[in-house]
């Protein structure tokens, strides 16, 4: 006998995200999901935006890998909220994820909270975590390529970077087919680069989260 | 590799819809082209989850959706298995209309056979 069903595949993880998103509105946090692939800098930029954020808001980070407590070790120098969740052998954080580690972080002593997922362009991106905006971080020595490859998270950024912007002297990076696979995917999207390392750039990202931030709590 | 999340997900949705006395045959998957499935890893991923969980044999059926693209310069909408940055036109402004679809559309169930009616 067959049974019609047509149903999201994902809709336990999406109904646990809803979850999340609603506890976290409720403590009035701005929550971003980081993404992007190993080695893009991801780690640099949150330590990089925790500098510049301190003093001005309360925050806290949730930090995925599938092994080590290395990165928590890396943030928690900026941030007494930092939990690590180590996936195993999962290449992605899902809702649940976020849902435990909200037991470890309380989100009322919170203003803004910064999700860095699993190093990975791919499967991320299609596991909501209950957060507000989604960031994809491209970078210059990953090669021009990468948007046009990977078009689910161009397509689903709220906003896009493209970090190590003070090496392009040094890799053959063609900014110029980059950005124009990029608003082929994904016509408004913020495109921002900038470079961690330097802090060139750093200013509008910064601009960036605040002003988001400001918009979901009107 | 996500697949084995999402074959973790097809399977614990897909038991909720078994109906009281039935056992699980088969599931139908249909998959947008941006959500990466590889069918051979979704393959591998599923049997193996099966004998993780000691569930009997179950087929599992991956429909994967072709890309929609649509030509802002001309407006011709056409399908392709890849994803084009070209028109017929020579235009290269190309739009992808979908693609994120990820739902389990079917599944397929037997009556679970009872001490009677083997008997019978």
């Amino acid at each position: 006998m067959q049974v019609q069903v047509v149903e999201n595949v994902l809709k336990l993880n999406d109904e646990v995200a809803g979850i999340n998103r609603h506890r976290l509105h409720a403590a009035g946090v701005f929550s971003l999901d980081i993404l992007g692939a190993p080695g893009c800098g991801k780690t640099l930029l949150v330590e990089k935006t925790l500098q510049r954020l301190a003093g001005k808001y309360r925050l806290g980070v949730i930090v995925g890998d599938l092994a080590t407590q290395r990165d928590a070790d890396r943030i928690a120098v900026f941030s007494d909220n930092v939990v690590q969740v180590n996936t195993g052998k999962g290449c992605h954080l899902e809702a649940h994820h976020i849902t435990q580690a909200l037991e470890r972080i309380d989100a009322t002593k919170l203003d803004i909270l910064i999700i860095e997922n699993v190093g990975n362009l791919i499967c991320p991106v299609g596991f909501d975590l209950g957060q507000d905006v989604k960031v994809g971080i491209f970078c210059t020595t990953g090669g021009d390529d990468k948007a046009a490859k990977h078009p689910y998270i161009v397509k689903e950024s709220n906003v896009l970077i493209l970090n190590k912007i003070d090496l392009l002297p040094h890799v053959p990076f063609r900014r110029d087919i980059f950005e124009q696979d990029i608003r082929r995917l994904n016509a408004d999207v913020p495109l921002l680069p900038l470079s961690a390392h330097t802090g060139e750039g750093m200013e509008a990202w910064i601009s960036w989260i605040e002003a988001e931030r400001a918009k979901k709590k009107t | 590799m996500h697949e084995m999340s999402i074959a973790e997900a097809i399977l614990d949705l897909a038991r909720k819809h078994v109906p009281p006395g039935s056992v699980l045959r088969s599931v139908t998957v249909r998959a947008g082209p941006m959500r990466g499935i590889d069918p051979s890893c979704l393959q591998w991923a599923w049997q193996a989850l099966l004998t993780e969980t000691r569930q009997t044999a179950v087929n599992l059926t991956l429909i994967q959706l072709p890309w929609h693209l649509h030509c802002k310069t001309c407006g011709r909408r056409w399908e392709s298995p890849q994803m084009a940055f070209k028109c017929q036109c020579s235009s290269e402004d190309i739009e992808p209309l979908d693609g994120d679809d990820l739902q389990l559309v079917t599944i397929d169930v037997d009556d679970v056979p009872t001490p009677a009616s083997v008997a019978n």
